[in-house]
This record gives C-alpha cells, sequence and structure tokens, in this order.
C-alpha cells in the first residue's frame, strides 16, 4: 500500500494529470454550452437537466479514452524512457512493480473519467433544475436508446452517480491497456495514443460491419450510457464487461513484465 | 544455497539467435572487490543485468546474497545497490526527492541520512535543481548515491566512473575502497583496465561472452 500510495501521489503530481481533469471538465462545459445555447431558450424544448447531461455525455464518450491515455498512458513507458523501471525493479519486484503500475493507472483513470462527468452533470442539475417527467425527447427516443429512463427520470441524481460510474469503468480498462501496452513500446505517444485508436477504430469497424454481434459489442455504446439501449442487454453488462477486461489485462501484463528482459 | 555472496553456474543469455554470454561460471565471495572488464559488446553488462535480475538467463542459474534469482522469480534479497550503465529517475523531482522515492520502495524501513549520502558523493544536500536539468556527472554521482544509501552488503557497479570528471573519479575511488574496506562485496564492471585493476582484489575479463580469468591483485 505504501508504494501504491507513492505512485498515486507521484501521478497525481504530474500536470498531465492536470491537463487531462481539465480536459474532461472543458468536455462537460461545452456540452452544457451548447445544450444552453441550442435548447434551454427553445420554446420546442423543456428546460431540464437531463438533456444537457445527456449531450455533455455524448461529448464524453468521445474524448475520454484521450483523458486517460493523457494522464496514465506514459506510466511504464516513462519509465521505461527515462530508465527509473531498472532501479523500480531492483527495490521492489517485477510483479510488485507492475501491481502497483497497473493499481495506480486504474485509480487515476478512474478519477480524470469520474471527476468530470459528475462535476458536468451536477453542474446541468444546478443551471437547468429537474423536471421529472418531463420529456426530453419523443417517447420511442426515450424508450429504445436510453440507458436506465425510468431512474433518467424519476431518480435523476442516481443516475448521474450511475452514468459516471459506468463510463469509468471503461476508464479503468483504457488505464491498464495503458500499462500494457508501455510494457511493448517504449515511445510514450504510442502507450497515450494507441488506446483511443483502437476505441475510435473498433468502434466504427463494428458500427459499420453490419455484423449483428459486433454491433452488439461496439465499444462506444459500451462505455457511454448516452446511447446505451436497453436491447444491449442488462444495465450490469456494460461496466461488468469493462472490469473484466481489466482484470484480462492486468493478468496478461503480469505475465507479460514476469518474462520480459529489462533492456532500458 | 551457497557461501558466496554471487553464484553464477553455466549461464547463457541470447538475444533471439544471437548469444550474448556463454558458459558462465562466477563465484564471488563476500567480501570480494571483483572487476570485470571487457571490450564494448563482449557482453559484461548483460552478466551484470542477469546478476541484477533485470535479464533472464535462457539457461544456467544464479544467486545472489544466498539467495536464487534464476530459475526463480529473479527477485533480489535485501541488501544489494546497483548501478546499472545511465542512471535513470524521475525527471521532475529534485535528487533528494529521487533517493527518497526509491526508499520508500524497500520492505525494509531503514533510517537513511540523505543529506550525508549525498555530500559522500559530490552532491549538495540542499539542492532543489530537478534531475532532468543535471549534468551526466550529477545524474551519475546521483546514481551512485542511490546504489550505496541503504549500506548494501552487495554492490554492483556499471561504468561508475563514466561522465565524471577527473575529481569526480578520484571521490568514488576512495568512496569504494572505504566501502571495501568495510567488507562490502562489490562487483565493477568497466572498460578501464587500469581503474579496475587499481581497486579490484580480481580481475575477469568477458571475451566473446565468456568469462575468463585476467588476474589477481596477489
Amino acid at each position: 500500500m505504501r508504494i501504491l500510495s507513492k505512485e498515486i501521489i507521484r501521478l497525481l503530481s504530474r500536470w498531465q494529470f492536470f491537463a487531462a481533469l481539465l480536459l474532461g471538465l472543458c468536455i462537460q462545459a461545452f456540452g452544457v454550452w451548447q445544450y444552453y445555447t441550442s435548447f434551454a431558450h427553445s420554446q420546442m424544448q423543456s428546460t431540464s437537466a437531463n438533456q444537457a447531461v445527456w449531450l455533455s455525455l455524448l461529448a464524453t464518450q468521445i474524448f475520454f479514452p484521450l483523458q486517460i491515455g493523457l494522464a496514465v498512458g506514459d506510466t511504464v513507458a516513462y519509465d521505461r524512457t527515462t530508465g527509473a523501471i531498472r532501479y523500480l525493479i531492483m527495490r521492489s519486484s517485477r510483479a510488485k512493480y507492475t501491481v502497483y503500475k497497473l493499481a495506480g493507472s486504474a485509480a487515476i483513470a478512474f478519477c480524470v473519467t469520474f471527476v468530470p462527468i459528475f462535476v458536468g452533470s451536477m453542474l446541468c442539475a444546478v443551471l437547468f433544475p429537474v423536471k421529472y417527467g418531463m420529456p426530453t425527447f419523443d417517447g420511442y427516443t426515450v424508450q429504445t436508446m436510453h440507458f436506465m429512463p425510468s431512474l433518467f427520470y424519476h431518480h435523476f441524481f442516481d443516475y448521474v452517480l450511475a452514468a459516471s460510474l459506468y463510463t469509468s469503468a471503461c476508464g479503468v480498462f483504457l488505464g491498464t491497456l495503458g500499462v500494457l501496452l508501455g510494457s511493448f513500446f517504449r515511445n510514450t505517444y504510442l502507450s497515450v495514443g494507441l488506446p483511443w485508436i483502437l476505441y475510435i477504430g473498433l468502434s466504427i469497424a463494428f458500427i459499420f460491419s453490419e455484423v449483428p454481434i459486433l454491433q452488439y459489442w461496439v465499444p462506444l455504446g459500451r462505455a457511454s450510457v448516452a446511447i446505451y439501449s436497453p436491447a444491449l442487454g442488462p444495465p450490469w453488462l456494460p461496466p461488468l464487461t469493462w472490469l473484466v477486461l481489466a482484470g484480462i489485462t492486468a493478468v496478461v501484463t503480469l505475465q507479460v513484465m514476469a518474462r520480459r528482459d529489462i533492456r532500458d | 544455497m551457497t557461501n558466496a555472496a554471487i553464484s553464477v553456474d553455466r549461464a547463457l543469455k541470447r538475444f533471439k539467435s544471437r548469444v550474448i554470454i556463454e558458459q558462465i561460471h562466477l563465484t564471488v565471495p563476500y567480501g570480494q572487490f571483483c572487476g570485470i572488464v571487457g571490450a564494448n559488446g563482449s557482453g559484461k553488462t548483460t552478466l551484470l543485468r542477469c546478476i541484477a535480475g533485470l535479464m533472464i538467463p535462457n539457461s544456467g542459474s544464479i544467486s545472489v546474497l544466498g539467495q536464487r534469482l534464476f530459475p526463480g522469480p529473479g527477485t533480489l534479497p535485501e541488501g544489494v545497490g546497483a548501478l546499472i550503465e545511465s542512471p535513470g529517475f524521475i525527471g521532475n523531482l529534485s535528487g533528494t526527492k529521487n533517493l527518497e522515492f526509491l526508499l520508500s520502495l524497500s520492505s525494509k524501513r531503514t533510517q537513511v541520512d540523505i543529506a550525508s549520502v549525498l555530500s559522500s558523493v559530490g552532491l549538495s544536500p540542499g539542492d532543489r535543481t530537478k534531475v532532468r536539468s543535471y549534468s551526466l556527472g550529477m545524474t551519475q554521482r546521483l546514481g551512485i548515491a542511490q546504489a550505496i544509501m541503504e549500506g548494501p552488503r552487495l554492490l554492483l557497479l556499471d561504468e561508475p566512473q563514466y561522465g565524471l570528471d577527473p575529481d569526480g573519479v578520484l571521490q568514488i575511488r576512495n568512496l569504494l575502497s572505504q566501502l571495501h574496506a568495510k567488507g562490502t562485496t562489490i562487483v565493477m564492471v568497466s572498460h578501464q583496465i587500469d581503474e579496475v585493476s587499481a581497486l579490484c582484489d580480481v580481475v575477469y575479463e568477458m571475451r566473446g561472452g565468456h568469462l575468463v580469468l585476467g588476474g589477481t591483485s596477489s
């Protein structure tokens, strides 16, 4: 725990963490602003926090892997580039080093995903007070496109918490993926950017594949509740999927690091 | 189990099809100052990395301070300090903060006077300069400081004089002599034969991936 706390403090003290957090908050602010200028004064739409949250989450879903990459993607690649990995491993062990890198990255990834979404959603709730039962979209859209519509309308703050946690679960997976990539690539840009490219690339490929099973597992849809449809399965499936993937990635990373020569 | 500080038996390491070290037998008794010299690419750093647990030999066994490293988890026991090639530190921290961070990773909680360790290698303890702004020589001195700060029983050094000015070379030579006199086992890898010969009890030479006995101080 002492080593993990040191790693988290180190990650928290880097400018990359603050940049990632600021990026997330800017994306949320953009979502709120877009709602405000597009719908808030329109006679056609109701003024409610529901709509604003919906838009800010839409903005988030595309960019949040970049936030995570920025905050933790280079955590192993940086150690390899500087040579610090030699001293860290000699003073602990390969297994300990890998575990605290994985745990530290997961914690920071969770933080940079959860905090902006939660703050943005709360901002929406303050600026545009909740009007329970007001239709934000027509009934068909709400029922087919929206994640947990009942929670959305009747327990809005619970919905915000669930929405933040669901996207954060994907963030945890992407954080561990960054550590795994860092064990293969010394190039920090690859470790930072590759998870986002994979996320977006696979989403586009799956969406246009016209293969039902692939369309069922589109990462973009699974990571963000904003476009989540009840037809995609029970609500606990997306976060469980991401956490299982994070676990598998962690085990693979441990195996890779146990067998890898430290030549950096 | 062995009575030697380091015991290497039939170690072989290859990268893809290229053999780097082959049939290495090395026994370093406790308290010995052992030098390994050799030309660039002869495999001396690879051997030191295997002893430090950073590289995994393809075959053979390595034990350090009585603990089996390979075959095994490759985890170094307590009491080993090492400087392997150019030292790597966290660039946005000062030298003192880097040493504090490395100390926090050790499971054994020892009280270390970082200021005196930094002074012993010629660095100013009060200097708050971030390591990324350090010169090559200062980074090397900090690397030696992290290796010796916990009073190791075994010290592994790869080209410790690299990047040091003449005064620095003399200072580090005196420091190593003092550590040796106190009973620290030291393995030093270098291509400077004069330097190694002046300090070491026994000198080996790496030649084409093989280790041959070069001579003893006696």
